[in-house]
């Protein structure tokens, strides 16, 4: 598809979005921010970011470049790490990229044109950078319920959308290494462990694959999930078990740089990996 | 002073331009993110010394929020829960979340959502058809002297994409 008839469809689809949900039921507060991942070079220099505003109020919103990325505590639960100060060894674009305008009042349905502009210190490596982008967005109205009591409570919301930010120069290239796969059943679920790092001088963007076969290479079970690889990451998945079978089972691992939510331009090429565990369900 | 003038003028202009097609299309990372607010926790008529529940699935008063995004991607939310309704010379209303005071459902059913504890962070994929619902109940406990005036907190929603 030509690139101009791809902007045309993208802008389309967000005239569609505020359309569709201002016909819908009664939004109190709402911000749709697009695209959910901005990927901008060293020839541009540039990239854009659009908000809209798709609730029946105004909405005050403000736009924040952190350095973070998708890391995984102690539980194997994945959050997104936000370092106000990245020392000198993180890849970090947040304190050279500018978003203009920083803050904007939205009336309802507005749509707004957030654009960054780099600028690079000099002699930057090759390399890929990054930062997320934080809009921060605040109704103007507070409900307050007034109290015979003479109590009034009121609540507000702040709604705040991360999305990734990434900044590429020159060469860039990346891979994944796996450093842990392990599988075992925990009451009705399975549970699997994903560790891996990352090669090159850019993230890894995939997909993961899952399939559980049994002793027959019949496939009981399959799921999915896309991955971010920036710093070495230990996940714990959770899958349900049910209607599968007792008995001796392989967990197939596939992961490739496959991206149903991207556009596939953006994703750098890997090496797919695939690895397989032994486990019994009992 | 002339220099920085000059690029002051060269930014803004840089700004004003528009962008090149292909930069646009650098920038086209996937689909929009939408979170919004169908209806906030409403605790009601606040009564000095009597506490006040929300049940997660009282559909006139639970705060429901929904999420739009790409199908079958996996969300982090994070509430940001305040401890308290603060008031006129610092009063407070105190507030509290428990472990069954979140829920969340693909299909928009709040009597089917499953449970979640709004004090950690929920981990999830969106629907096949892009879809999230999010539903919150709570308590509030007045004190039997509580002062009179407007009490007010904040809530935060912070939504990230974990695959990106």
């Amino acid at each position: 598809m030509p690139l101009t008839r791809r902007i045309r469809r993208f802008s389309s689809s967000l005239a569609l979005a505020a359309a569709t949900l201002a016909a819908g039921p009664l939004v109190l507060q709402a911000i749709l921010v697009a695209p959910h991942a901005v990927f901008m070079d060293h020839r541009s220099r540039t990239g854009q970011v659009f908000l809209v505003n798709t609730s029946a109020e105004p909405e005050e919103v403000t736009i924040d470049l952190k350095y973070g990325y998708p890391a995984t505590d102690s539980a194997g639960t994945v959050y997104i790490r936000l370092i106000d100060q990245p020392d000198s060894t993180e890849p970090s674009a947040a304190g050279w990229i500018r978003a203009y305008p920083r803050r904007a009042v939205l009336a309802p349905g507005q749509r707004q044109v957030v654009r960054l502009l780099a600028t690079p210190p000099a002699g930057l490596p090759d390399g890929e950078y990054w930062s997320r982008i934080i809009a921060t967005s605040r109704g103007s109205r507070v409900a307050v319920v007034n109290a015979d009591s003479g109590v009034s409570a009121g609540l507000a919301l702040e709604l705040r959308t991360i999305i990734s930010l990434s900044y590429r120069k020159g060469q860039v290239h990346t891979g994944l290494d796996l450093t842990d796969f392990r599988a075992s059943q925990e009451g009705d679920s399975l549970v699997v462990w994903f560790g891996a790092g990352r090669q090159g001088n850019a993230a890894f963007l995939g997909t993961l694959s899952y399939q559980l076969a049994d002793a027959d290479g019949h496939v009981r079970g399959e799921w999915e999930s896309p991955i971010a690889v920036y710093h070495p990451i230990s996940r714990r998945y959770v899958f349900p078990l049910a209607g599968v079978a007792p008995g001796h089972y392989t967990l197939r691992l596939s992961v490739t740089t496959a991206r149903s939510d991207l556009d596939q331009r953006n994703i750098l090429p890997a090496e797919p990996v695939h690895r397989a565990v032994e486990l019994e369900i009992r | 002073m002339r220099l920085a003038s000059l690029l002051t003028a060269g930014l803004v202009g840089q700004l004003l331009l528009p962008i090149p097609l292909d930069a646009q299309g650098q920038g086209n990372g996937g689909r929009p993110l939408n979170a919004m607010s169908r209806q906030m926790l409403d605790f009601g008529t606040l009564f000095a010394g009597t506490a006040t529940q929300v049940s997660r699935f009282d559909a006139l008063r639970a705060g429901q929020f929904e999420l739009r995004g790409a199908k079958n991607s996996e969300v982090r939310v994070d509430l940001g829960l305040p401890s308290a309704l603060t008031g006129p010379g610092g009063a407070k209303v105190p507030l509290t979340f428990g472990a069954a005071d979140g829920g969340y459902a693909r299909d928009g059913a709040i009597a089917t959502a499953a449970p979640f504890d709004p004090r950690t962070a929920l981990i999830t994929t969106l629907s096949t058809n892009g879809r999230l619902y999010i539903f919150l109940g709570g308590k509030a406990t007045p004190a039997t002297r509580q002062a009179a005036g407007t009490y007010a907190g904040t809530v935060t929603l912070t939504i990230a994409y974990t695959g990106t």
